[in-house]
């Protein structure tokens, strides 16, 4: 059944016509006025844009965290508009794993309990998610770090946990916000290798929000944002790419 | 999310903080620790105290006095009376008392005492199971000049000595004497009824008011004791005294007058407890104030569960969990605190009703003050009331804990995310 309605839908994230206004006093900010995107399992797509060209607020929206003022999202062919705010949560607790500029780690637990996180939220066994958070640790190469305290640990391993973290409910999607924002480049490189190799291992699709210009030359297809829409898209000019993403990338206008 | 992962990140959250835990936790502490230390105190008192009552207090016997404490009410009692309610059906016996104040001369030294003119067959009647003599006897027959004596730890006079007894007499100058001789010395009773039986005297009462005829005063029986076939009959016999007298007479039926001694004792008990749970109350107001601020300083940490997929019932739940381990925390600590409270004063405050201040109120020889100072109040530990605490402080910990999880897990993950 299930397998079925995924067959049906060819795409993992469907968005169409999203806008999203705030209010900040009495004015109205308009952060996204009209996006349309979609993005197909296994897929790297970047999105690009100086601060403030709405990347950020499309990524959340993207992910279920913020609502859209108008327009529908589909994860997995589901409407997120249908939906109310715990099965929201939801969706994000098994098909999204997000990762922040910031590492969004909680200060006072370990590396090991901030990766449990998400395993716990799901309802697995205190044994079952530390099982799952170590393999995950293994596989971002911090096994060795588990009962440090993320203000132990380098911004890089910090990230580190983050995406362990994002990864141990094995979601489909992998959101992330600026992920090398707050590191020097070196670290951030290998934090953007590390986000490529699991989207490549594991078939995840990846979507990074970010201005380093490096996230677009890694990513299969790149967007540009300003002022709130699409000013241009690019599919990347690779092997290992170029025949399957030219068919399955972009939407259909 | 499990239980035992809700519970082990609220654990966190509270040992991250250890000093505002504790002094939070420490607020309930201090609200539990009053609850049960006037809930155990006062339960031990009552039995203490209802204990004293029907031990003083025969059940069988309904005493009917001219006035209470504050003074006569008008009425007085002859012998007729006595013969009267004597006849009355279910009345074992009946009979007067006249009390007096007198001071006690022997061997160059005095005490000051209160006197009862008493029919001494009639009054042993009455009181049989209560009054047994340490020394000496009642003499068969009783002599004009019989002189029993209450326990006291230090006699005036042995048996068979010849005392002087001065008596005071209203409206006369100066005083009467007469010698009497001791016969009997009681054991040591406290008091029986509103008798006051240790440091007192007892004479007969024929002797008394012959005495004072002789001064050309007039005086009254104070007192009627009527022992009752059966203490069920007690207060139907009290009723009809009372419709005897018309209501002028002051008629004391045991069972009732412990009766609303415990009411008495029970309201101040929950006053008391009303006092302990506004302290727990103000805890309940201070928990709700610290959660209010840790959720504003978590903002970010809620964000973030937020975007880990977490219910908003989750971070309710989570948030709750935090006061109602602190709720959890404090009566834990409270419960043996409040104890040892009980005991420790259990021990301390029967010492502070010594004799100057409960015998001194009775005046003359003063019948409770030894009883206070042996007095120890064991306090009565009842689960069923330290099970409420445990509830009470959870229930409190939770409602006010209610506002702030609700504010945490309404707040917007974006919103939440992007506070600095």
């Amino acid at each position: 059944m299930m397998e079925e309605k995924i067959m049906a839908n060819k795409y993992l994230i469907e968005a169409r016509g999203l806008k999203k206004t705030y209010k900040m006093g009495k004015a109205e900010v308009t952060a996204l006025s009209g996006v349309d995107l979609a993005v197909v399992p296994g897929e790297f797509v970047a999105i690009m844009g100086v601060s403030g060209s709405g990347k950020s607020t499309l990524l959340y929206v993207l992910g279920g965290l913020d609502r859209p003022s108008e327009g529908y999202i589909k994860i997995d062919g589901i409407d997120l508009a249908t939906l109310k705010d715990s099965q929201l949560a939801d969706i994000r607790s098994k098909k999204i794993g997000f990762v922040f500029q910031f590492f969004n780690l909680l200060a006072r637990l370990s590396a090991l309990r901030n990766v449990r996180l998400p395993a716990e939220i799901v309802g697995a066994s205190v044994k079952e998610a530390e099982k799952q958070a170590l393999e995950m640790l293994e596989l971002v190469g911090l096994e060795g770090r588990a009962t440090h305290r993320p203000t132990e640990m380098s911004g890089g391993e910090q990230q580190r946990v983050a995406i362990a973290r994002a990864l141990i409910n094995k979601p489909r999607i992998i959101l992330a916000d600026e992920p090398t924002g707050n590191l020097d480049t070196k670290t951030g490189l290998e934090i953007l290798q590390l986000l490529k190799r699991i989207n490549k291992e594991n078939g995840q699709a990846l979507v990074v929000v970010s201005h380093d210009l490096r996230v677009g030359e890694m990513a299969d297809r790149t967007i540009h944002l300003q002022d709130g829409h699409i000013v241009s898209e690019k599919l990347a000019e690779r092997d290992d790419c170029v025949n399957e993403c030219e068919e399955e990338g972009g939407i259909e206008k | 999310m499990r239980k035992r992962s809700i519970i082990s990140l609220s654990f966190n959250a509270l040992s991250q903080r250890k000093t505002r835990t504790s002094l939070t936790t420490l607020g309930i502490v201090i609200g539990i620790m009053m609850i049960v230390a006037i809930s155990s105190l006062s339960g031990g008192f009552k039995t203490q105290i209802s204990n004293m009552l029907t031990s003083g207090f025969q059940a069988d016997v309904v005493t009917v006095s001219t006035g209470g404490l504050f003074g006569g009410s008008g009425v007085h009692f002859e012998q007729q009376d006595v013969q009267n309610i004597n006849n009355f059906s279910g009345v074992t016996v009946a009979t007067g008392l006249q009390q007096s104040q007198v001071k006690i001369f022997y061997g160059g030294r005095n005490v000051t005492a209160i006197l009862y003119g008493v029919n001494f067959t009639e009054f042993l009647n009455v009181y049989s199971s209560k009054l047994t003599f340490t020394n000496g006897s009642l003499p068969s027959p009783i002599n004009n000049n019989t002189l029993i004596l209450g326990f006291s730890d230090d006699p005036i006079a042995q048996v068979s000595q010849n005392v002087t007894i001065q008596f005071f007499i209203s409206g006369f100058i100066g005083n009467k004497n007469a010698t009497f001789e001791v016969e009997g010395i009681f054991d040591k009773v406290g008091f029986a009824g509103t008798t006051i039986i240790d440091h007192a005297a007892f004479i007969p009462l024929d002797t008394l008011q012959e005495f004072y005829e002789k001064n050309n005063v007039t005086t009254y029986m104070d007192t009627i004791l009527v022992k009752v076939d059966d203490p069920n009959l007690a207060n139907q016999v009290g009723d009809e005294i009372n419709s005897y007298f018309n209501g002028h007479a002051n008629v004391i039926v045991a069972s009732s007058f412990i009766n609303s001694m415990q009411t008495i004792l029970n309201f101040v008990t929950v006053f008391l407890l009303a006092i302990g749970s506004i302290a727990l109350l103000v805890a309940g107001i201070s928990i709700m104030n610290i959660m209010l601020v840790s959720v504003m300083e978590r903002t970010r940490e809620i964000g973030i569960l937020k975007a880990l997929g977490a219910r908003n019932r989750t971070v309710l739940t989570q948030f709750l969990t935090e006061s109602a381990l602190i709720g959890l925390l404090g009566s834990l600590i409270g419960i043996p605190l409040g104890l040892g409270v009980a005991l420790l004063l259990g021990n301390l405050l029967p010492g502070m009703f010594s004799s100057q201040t409960f015998g001194g109120f009775i005046g003359g020889g003063g019948g409770f003050g030894d009883m206070g100072q042996g007095l120890v109040i064991t306090p009565v530990i009842d689960p069923i009331s330290i099970a409420m605490a445990i509830v009470f402080a959870l229930v409190i910990t939770v409602v006010f804990g209610l506002y702030p999880a609700r504010k945490a897990s309404k707040l917007d993950p974006v919103t939440a995310l992007r506070y600095e």
